[in-house]
């Protein structure tokens, strides 16, 4: 092997590292091979941009199918059940609080970033605050859509507003234009494309199920929002700089922590478990706070329950972790003995 | 079904090849207009495996690498064929519309 041969077999070899390990094993000597034989047809000793950009998206796309096969089915569903619930009350939520409401208007708002060049004008889209009611009203479409079994125009409109949701902010950074910070948009973007890798409602039975837990958690999350909204005091929810208990980024930033505990259980491999389940258990005082902020606090001091549990309830937590992960794990191993003598 | 999927099932139709006779092959069918990169094709394959409308029919070994032949399936052909009758009645339909036209505009 000439030492322009081996350069180019070593070029190829490292962006064959996008591609998942059994993969590589298989079939990674087969593709370098065609790689190598295609570049001596064209009298090259070098790599083209192309072909290394192509080997890298091919690869990663590689990995994340075969991620998407080894969660399976069932708990794709899930994932994507969860996603769309989410999703829904995020767009409905910050359609109310941040695009309709008569306090989020312009000419009625205190929170109006005054001197800064924002003209009427530029508030107004339609009777919308921004132009992410775009994404929202996609994401309340494909809620529809998925209740009314079709999926492809589901499918459709959650990928058309998990493209548009981080262009909004990029575009309102170049044309001046109001627009909510990139960070909630990204959160939004990203539940979207996990409504993507299932089925939420498959059956008809689902589509109920997807009705009533969307409904509840959408009256729940914005009776909570709504309370925690501090007595009357006009916001603009896309504030970046703000300092609100409530806005679209600690909302956003709960609902992604959520989808990620559940997430986490259900992507993890059957010994990993235990370990997950015990994880996702400690994280509910992190959950609870990142929902409600202090008001569990309030609640519970109110509530007349001792002192030392109102002051330390977080920690039964990590001892309901720890048990979780217990009996997880005990379970499985009753599980495996019984299969075995089975 | 998208270009380079139907093509390398085209190519694929007289007999079992191997990737980078499936890459010349896939861009004399196309007139030259498609050259598939070689991460494309090992993706079309996998998937086209995976739906079992291609197998692999056989393994040599050259310069001393790993090279395998790939094979259609009864599955593949009967997709392709449907394909192909589905594309050529469309063709046939755009063909009669202009002729259509090219009459209109004659008279």
């Amino acid at each position: 092997m000439t030492g322009g041969a081996s350069k180019l077999e070593a070029a190829y070899t490292r962006a064959l590292c996008a591609y998942p390990r059994r993969w590589r094993r298989e079939q990674g000597e087969e593709l370098i091979g065609v790689l190598l034989y295609v570049a001596r047809s064209e009298q090259r000793t070098r790599a083209t941009p192309a072909e290394l950009f192509n080997l890298v998206g091919n690869g990663l796309a590689t990995r994340g199918l075969e991620l998407l096969g080894s969660v399976g089915r069932r708990r794709r569903n899930v994932i994507a059940f969860t996603a769309t619930v989410l999703a829904t009350y995020l767009a409905l939520t910050l359609t109310l609080l941040g695009e309709w409401g008569p306090w989020v208007r312009p000419g009625t708002l205190r929170w109006r970033p005054t001197g800064e060049g924002f003209g009427e004008a530029f508030l107004a889209a339609g009777p919308f605050t921004t132009a992410a009611a775009a994404v929202y009203l996609a994401l309340l479409a494909g809620f529809v859509a998925a209740l009314t079994g079709r999926q492809s125009m589901r499918r459709t409109l959650h990928l058309s507003a998990a493209v548009t949701a981080p262009l909004i902010p990029l575009s309102g950074a170049v044309t001046g234009i109001l627009a909510p910070p990139l960070t909630p948009m990204l959160l939004l973007s990203g539940l979207a494309l996990l409504a993507l890798i299932g089925n939420p409602a498959a059956s008809a039975s689902r589509r109920v199920l997807l009705a009533a837990v969307t409904a509840g958690v959408s009256f729940a999350g914005l009776s909570l929002a709504v309370s925690r909204l501090s007595g009357g005091a006009a916001l603009f929810f896309y504030d970046a700089t703000s300092v609100l208990a409530v806005d679209a980024r600690s909302l956003t930033l709960a609902a992604a922590a959520l989808m990620l505990a559940v997430g986490m259980v259900l992507v993890s491999a059957t010994r990993l478990i235990p370990w997950t389940a015990g994880l996702a258990v400690a994280s509910v005082p992190l959950l609870v706070r990142l929902w409600s902020g202090g008001s569990l606090e309030t609640w519970l001091a109110a509530s007349g329950l001792p002192g030392p549990v109102t002051a330390h309830w977080e920690w039964s937590f990590l001892v309901l972790a720890l048990a979780t992960a217990a009996l997880t794990a005990a379970d499985q191993q009753i599980r495996s003995r019984l299969l075995r003598t089975a | 079904m998208r270009e380079p999927t139907f093509l390398v099932l085209s190519a694929l139709a007289d007999g079992p090849k191997h990737g980078y006779a499936l890459i010349a092959e896939t861009k004399d069918l196309s007139g030259g207009r498609v050259k598939l990169q070689p991460g494309t094709l090992y993706g079309v394959l996998d998937r086209l495996r995976e739906d079992g409308l291609v197998e692999i029919s056989g393994e040599d070994v050259v310069d001393g690498r790993a090279r395998r032949y790939y094979r259609i399936t009864d599955g593949g052909a009967a997709t392709l064929a449907r394909e192909a009758d589905r594309l050529a009645a469309n063709a046939r339909q755009a063909m009669s519309k202009l002729r259509l036209r090219a009459a209109q505009a004659g008279a």
